[in-house]
């Protein structure tokens, strides 16, 4: 059985550090609104777009325009981190 | 909605509170000595009647606010926890005018029925009691659940309350029960022996004081400990506010109960700052909607 958190769980524990607990319910609802699909198929693919929407919303919630990209290059982050690991994966 | 039949009932409490305050006639020796006719008084009357009622109505939207966000999360654990929060403060909020409007009336029956003024003072206090008790319970144990759902820096210590509540309750107890100034019967003003005051209003009102500082202490230390920037900072309003409205509540408690101690003294000031007292209120209410606000954002966008 595979342990590793997946691509949406990074995702909520990133969110976390800014919206506490809601942090799983606004990453699920961006996903399903604007992606179109569960949370746990988050992929790699759909980081960049994922981003742009939160972007977004989250400058709904702050004025802190530094707060909103903190947070969106946290969440982009990942999906570079993810990258890594799959090349790793492949070399090896 | 839920909230719809709340507030028809709140409105229907208040209107009856403002029937009994406007109709019913004051007290003649009153009257006499401010030298002022009925139609006066009543006029008097709506300058307490009027402010209070929007006081009141500002508590409900605080409420209502806070009953909304909690339904919006209501599957979650903060959510149950929220809920019960909203619960207490809706209790306190219908309580205000429910409170006022039995006083108002067992004054004025009092006033035609003066032989009835131990059995009409007695049930005035234990109606004063009764709604804050219940209403903090709910408070305390929301405020609880919430504080038990993140991990603490620095756990409750209880050192420090139980020695500021040995000492609160030993002064207030004294307070309440020793002889009043300027007695003229020299009888106690609850119409009770000293030692059912003591186990019927001074112990219930210490735990209602008790609970309420331990749940503001608890809503605020969770708004410290939690996760989230924008979470925290939209909880801040909401702690703050339930925080003024447990300590204003206290603080009013404390003076109704022993204000009827300092009959010989003018009581003018100490009206004023009740007055001042409940219209901040208002500020504590608006607050908790601010931040209900805040955290409906959260979960709407």
């Amino acid at each position: 059985m595979n342990d590793t958190p997946s691509l949406y769980q990074h995702a909520v524990e990133v969110s976390k550090d800014y919206l506490g607990p809601a942090a799983e319910r606004f990453i699920r609802r961006q996903i399903t609104t604007h992606l179109g699909k569960p949370p746990e198929m988050l992929a790699q693919k759909d980081m960049q777009k994922l981003v742009d929407w939160v972007r977004l919303t989250f400058a709904l919630l702050t004025e802190d325009a530094d707060l909103v990209e903190e947070y969106s290059e946290q969440l982009l982050s990942l999906r570079d981190k993810k990258s890594n690991l799959v090349n790793n994966a492949h070399q090896a | 909605m839920k909230e719809q039949k709340f507030l028809y009932l709140f409105i229907i409490l208040v209107v009856l509170y403002a029937a009994i305050a406007l109709l019913s006639p004051s007290d003649p020796t009153v009257l006499a000595k401010y030298n002022i006719s009925q139609d006066k008084a009543h006029v008097l009357s709506l300058t307490v009647v009027v402010p209070l009622t929007a006081i009141w109505f500002s508590g409900f939207y605080g409420f209502s606010r806070i009953k909304r966000y909690a339904r919006s999360i209501i599957s979650t654990r903060e959510g149950e926890a929220m809920n019960l929060v909203a619960n207490g403060l809706l209790i306190q909020v219908l309580g205000l005018p429910a409170s006022a409007a039995i006083s108002s009336f067992l004054s004025y029956y009092a006033l035609k029925n003066p032989d009835l003024l131990p059995m009409t003072t007695i049930l005035k206090n234990y109606v004063a009691l009764i709604l804050p008790l219940i209403a903090f319970y709910f408070v305390a144990q929301g405020a609880e659940r919430l504080y038990n759902s993140v991990r603490h820096k620095k756990p409750m210590s209880f050192k420090p309350w139980v020695i500021t509540f040995i000492v609160v309750s030993a002064l207030y107890s004294w307070i309440i029960i020793s002889k009043p100034i300027n007695s003229v019967t020299g009888s106690a003003v609850y119409f009770l022996p000293g030692w059912l005051v003591i186990l019927t209003l001074a112990v219930p009102y210490l735990f209602v004081w008790f609970q309420g500082a331990q749940a503001a202490y608890q809503i605020n230390a969770y708004q410290s400990n939690v996760r989230g920037v924008v979470y925290k900072k939209a909880l801040r309003y909401l702690a703050a506010g339930i925080t003024a409205i447990i300590g204003l509540s206290i603080l009013l408690q404390l003076l109704v109960t022993i204000s009827a101690r300092l009959n010989r003294l003018n009581l003018t000031p100490l009206l004023g700052v009740l007055y001042v007292i409940v219209a901040l209120y208002a500020v504590g209410y608006i607050l908790i909607a601010l931040g209900a606000n805040k955290l409906k954002k959260i979960e709407d966008v």
